[in-house]
């Protein structure tokens, strides 16, 4: 089926604000090039301000009506403008805690930030395909600087280990995203959702269908982590600089949920018996793995990846769902789960050096008495983790599963409680270290990075409990501490007041 | 009343303690004086308050003072307070209790000392708005927000094995609070068939159920509630949880957080579904008469002078439970009562052993002997308190116990009678504990050198002994104010009692007529 390729100019406005971004970008690269305003803080400021642009001409230009771009390979709508919305605001406060933690971590080079906002353009584009291709290329953009970005700790062991890793699992699955994609071209004579959709009746060979559906999927759920595509996210996330690891754990699985959705329900809607019961299983699978191997972990930053692998499990639930208003529910916890994450990251970055950029639970025993107020962000960012009431996370568990419960799905509930239930533990283990248990160690290794690193490799292989204090006093963070007041502050917001976004995501559903 | 619609003295009467938490949170001030008197302040404050809205309740069948305000329209969910005699007296000994346990706490509490005032205000807060909410989503704010204040109370401040009984507790409590949120779905998603889903309690309880999803609900609802009670066979938490917690937070724990599943009972399981109520009660009465015994006969072997508390919290919450199942107006009302009653005095009984626990750094009771002879204060204060548990006439625990026991009579022999053992086997372990304790010679050096209670201690034990000899001597303004709602709740049974004994047919029929009844009546409430 042809398409009528006509562009108008006039509409490219309303994607002034991916146009920004691709422009600071390349101002970026071309000044680095020029070897001018080579330092952190200046390339910091000028992404921040390009952001900030960008988030005023998203408001500007907000489309109250659906807009067609590229013969409709990409439409850019309410949905996708609040997801992108979002997208910038976690960019935002991501990137000011990027530039302390550049420094601290003594980085060479400047390629990180035009790395992370092309990652963010490439997010912000994935929601608003409506075409395999683009798609495709939309999560290419996306992943590529990911890959990068995770091995960015040039000092650190992991973060090598991380990067490469992450960029081998990440190719292979590509790999078969875009032959899922073909498979499904072959079957339905189209890369175009909606025609796509118009031909599944007509297709009378479904095998390759699915199998292509399904390579689709593997691809997806190999960024989103669903079990049993995750076992790249513990090492990832632990090796990974730390503000990227809170950039990514969330707004990666923002952008790619809200283009699951869009996929399932606007291509693959008619086939939905076919896809429920996987992503029911998966579900299950995803939510008890995610729980049952964070609660042993050690490492703060594994903990977290393993609960970020559960709390896909817990979003996926809602895919059974098979209404688009399900979109509302869905998006709502993401968001309320990438702002808890990064407000936690945004503190453990603030502990990193250039030597190691991970935090064990016995470095944040008694940090209650050293550092009352960042204890208390994060016991409450846990808190939003684990559902508990005055934050986003408990009105988000609420709200999906009223929503899964009202389709009749009780017993994926009952496990998704129970999931929660696990949960709490290992939750509480961390609050227990921060608030319960003595600090740890004597304090004559403070400072001693090497000594701290050589204590750290050594509790990794024999004794996890050798009592080592490597969370200092910093002298100042205050930057850490603002995006770490700001997430707090949303978090909370969300949990008691959500009103305005909740009617935002539901006038503007997919 | 111009009052009512002025002020929203119940939002007040919640938010006090958490505003002053906050102030002593944000202030810079290190001054551990500060923070004690502060913090006294505040709760008397609290309680100053919820003693002043005693003489604007009128006809307490129905709620008072209610406040209304949307709040997540999306979700369903309303900011809906409201007291009735019920939940007044359980906010009355919330109040009435902390301040006493702040007061206490001055000197037994000797590092930490902002952060641990903090927690027992906002523990304050959380436990009003459990009383007062009447939106299930807002009763579950409430009711989650004492988990974590009360993990880090029993954490930090406990003694022994306190980490292991703090993640205990908060385990089985959210076990048990997960499930309810499952019931909470439930019935909000069941609602929509009668106009706009809602958790609102005052509409949800209008709403026929059919007995299936009532049986399924109620038992989500239950087990949460059992477990905070703690009814017997999930009652495994509190001994480790009130044995290690300090003192004050015993006080709190026994004193009004097992309330909070008692009253959950009495208000969401039995008020929400009193058919499918009705169909467990003999079990769960049977439940309630087992604890009963069990923990009594446990009693009697103990070795730890709190843990025999605690384990007898256990059997006086089993007396509450046999009480609120025995579906008749008596022995609810008696259930209320012992509430209050079993607050105050085990709740006194914790600060007993807390401050003979701050002499001599030890609750075993092979240690001690003879102590009437050092502390003869002391001593009476034990004395009148225990009879008090046990259940004395003139003191408020046989009130409390006689109107549970009279009711259950009247529906089950058996297990009231062996529900009255109970009675016998409390003066037993508590008698024959307290001789070992008090009575004999003072042999060990130690225990002779004992100081009595000083002005501090007894200031906050009288006010508890006063209410003691007062609800025991004069119980009629404490029972006037209750049975009106206790009434409307025995209304509501009984009404759901008649549909559930029914032939199917005739069932079936009366189950549309109430249905367009209520449809009716809802539609008239949305309007």
């Amino acid at each position: 089926m042809t398409q009528i390729q006509t562009i108008h100019l006039g509409s490219f406005v309303f994607l002034s604000p991916l146009l920004i971004l691709v422009a600071c970008v390349l101002l970026l690269i071309l000044l680095d090039a020029m070897k001018i305003g080579r330092s952190f803080k200046v390339q910091g400021t000028m992404s921040a301000l390009s952001l900030l642009f960008a988030l005023i001409a998203l408001a500007v230009f907000f489309p109250f009506n659906p807009v067609q771009l590229f013969g409709g390979a990409v439409i850019y709508n309410g949905f996708t403008a609040l997801i992108n919305a979002s997208l910038l605001l976690l960019l935002l406060l991501t990137i000011v805690i990027s530039s302390p933690y550049l420094l601290k971590v003594k980085s060479e080079g400047f390629e990180y930030f035009p790395l992370i906002i092309t990652s963010a353009i490439g997010m912000m584009l994935l929601p608003m395909t409506r075409e395999l291709v683009s798609l495709i290329v939309s999560i290419e953009i996306l992943s590529i600087p990911l890959y990068i970005l995770s091995g960015y700790n040039r000092h650190i062991e992991e973060s090598k280990e991380a990067g490469f890793k992450y960029f081998l699992l990440g190719a292979f699955s590509s790999s078969f995203l875009i032959f899922g994609a073909g498979l499904i071209y072959g079957s339905t004579g189209s890369i175009w959702l909606s025609d796509i959709a118009l031909n599944l009746p007509l297709v009378e060979e479904k095998f390759l269908l699915l199998l292509g559906l399904a390579m689709l999927l593997v691809g997806l759920g190999f960024k989103l982590a669903i079990v049993p595509f995750h076992s790249w996210v513990p090492d990832v996330y632990q090796g990974a600089p730390s503000p990227v690891v809170g950039f990514m754990a969330g707004a990666v699985k923002l952008s790619v949920l809200s283009a699951l959705l869009v996929v399932l329900f606007y291509g693959f809607g008619l086939i939905s018996l076919y896809w429920k019961p996987i992503f029911i299983i998966l579900a299950v699978l995803t939510m008890f793995l995610g729980n049952f191997g964070a609660l042993h972990q050690m490492s703060l930053k594994r903990l977290l990846a393993y609960s970020s692998i559960s709390h896909v499990g817990y979003i996926i639930t809602g895919l059974v769902i098979p209404a688009p208003a399900i979109s509302t529910a869905i998006i709502f916890y993401a968001i309320s789960y990438a702002v808890a994450v990064l407000g936690i990251f945004a503190l453990l970055s603030m502990w990193a050096t250039e030597k190691s950029d991970d935090v064990y639970l016995d470095d944040i025993r008694g940090l209650s008495q050293k550092e009352p107020l960042v204890a208390l962000m994060l016991a409450i960012f846990l808190m939003s983790l684990i559902g508990v009431p005055i934050t986003a996370g408990f009105l988000a568990k609420l709200y999906l599963f009223y929503e899964v419960y009202r389709a009749g799905y009780v017993y994926l509930v009952i496990i998704a409680i129970i999931n929660s239930i696990i949960s709490v533990y290992y939750y509480f283990r961390v609050i227990t270290a921060m608030y319960i248990l003595p600090a740890a160690a004597p304090s004559n290794i403070e400072g001693d990075v090497n000594f701290a690193h050589a204590a750290l490799n050594s509790a990794n292989q024999s004794n996890p409990f050798s009592a080592r204090a490597r969370v200092r006093s910093q002298e100042s963070a205050p930057l850490n501490l603002l995006v770490g007041y700001v997430c707090l502050l949303i978090s909370v917001a969300l949990g008691i007041a959500p009103r305005l976004i909740l009617l935002l995501l539901n006038i503007y559903h997919i | 009343m111009l009052y009512q619609a002025t002020i929203p003295i119940l939002s007040i009467l919640i938010f006090t303690p958490l505003i002053g938490a906050l102030i002593m949170l944000f202030s810079a001030t290190h001054s551990i004086k500060f923070h004690r008197f502060f913090s006294l302040t505040i709760s008397i404050i609290a309680f100053l308050i919820s003693v002043g809205i005693l003489p604007f309740l009128k006809d307490l069948g129905t709620f008072n003072l209610e406040e209304i305000y949307t709040w997540l329209p999306q979700i369903g969910a309303s900011y809906h307070l409201g007291i009735d005699g019920i939940s007044l007296w359980l906010v009355l000994l919330t109040t009435f209790l902390f301040p006493i346990t702040i007061l206490y706490s001055f000197g037994s509490v000797h590092f930490r000392e902002k952060e641990y005032y903090i927690l027992l205000l906002i523990t304050e807060t959380a436990l009003l708005g459990t009383f007062l909410a009447l939106d299930l989503v807002l009763f579950f704010f409430f009711w989650e927000g004492v988990l974590i204040p009360m993990y880090l109370l029993i954490g930090i401040w406990g003694s022994g094995k306190r980490i292991y009984a703090a993640m205990k507790f908060v385990l089985f409590t959210v076990v048990g609070s997960l499930f309810m949120l499952v019931g909470i779905i439930g019935i909000f998603v069941y609602s929509n068939q009668f106009g706009p889903s809602t958790f609102d309690f005052v509409k949800l309880r209008n709403i026929p159920i059919p007995l299936e999803l009532q049986t399924w609900l109620f038992l989500a609802f239950t087990l949460g509630f059992a477990i905070k009670v703690p009814t017997f066979p999930v009652h495994t938490w509190l001994p480790d949880a009130h044995t290690e917690a300090p003192t004050a937070g015993s006080v709190i724990l026994a004193g009004v957080l097992l309330k909070m599943g008692a009253y959950g009972l009495l208000r969401f399981s039995v008020g929400l579904f009193p058919a499918a109520a009705i169909k467990f009660s003999p079990s769960l009465m049977a439940l309630g008469v087992v604890g009963i015994i069990y923990a009594g006969i446990i009693c009697a072997v103990q070795t730890d002078l709190k843990r025999l508390v605690a384990y007898s919290s256990i059997a006086h919450m089993g007396f509450i439970v046999l009480g609120i199942f025995s579906m008749n107006s008596i022995a609810q009302s008696g259930a209320v009562i012992q509430m209050v009653n079993h607050g105050l005095s085990t709740g006194a009984l914790f600060l007993l052993v807390g401050m003979l626990y701050d002499r001599r750094h030890t609750r075993e009771i092979a240690e001690f002997g003879g102590l009437a002879i050092p502390m003869p204060v002391f001593y009476n204060f034990f004395l009148v308190v225990m009879l008090s548990s046990i259940g004395l006439p003139a003191l408020n625990g046989f009130i409390g116990e006689f109107l549970i026991l009279l009711g259950a009579f009247q529906v089950n022999y058996y297990l009231a009678g062996v529900g009255t053992f109970g009675v016998i086997l409390s003066a037993v372990y508590f008698l024959y504990n307290f001789r070992r304790v008090f009575h004999g010679e003072c042999y060990s050096s130690e225990n002779r050198l004992l100081k009595d209670l000083n002005l501090r201690e007894i200031l906050a034990l009288a006010p508890i002994v006063l209410m003691i000899f007062l609800i025991g001597l004069y119980p009629r303004p404490f029972l006037k104010r209750t049975e009106p709602s206790i009434n409307e709740v025995v209304m509501r049974v009984n009404r759901a009692g008649a549909i559930l004994y029914l032939s199917p047919t005739e069932r079936a029929q009366k189950e549309d007529v109430s249905k367009l009844i209520n449809l009716n009546l809802t539609e008239n409430l949305v309007k």
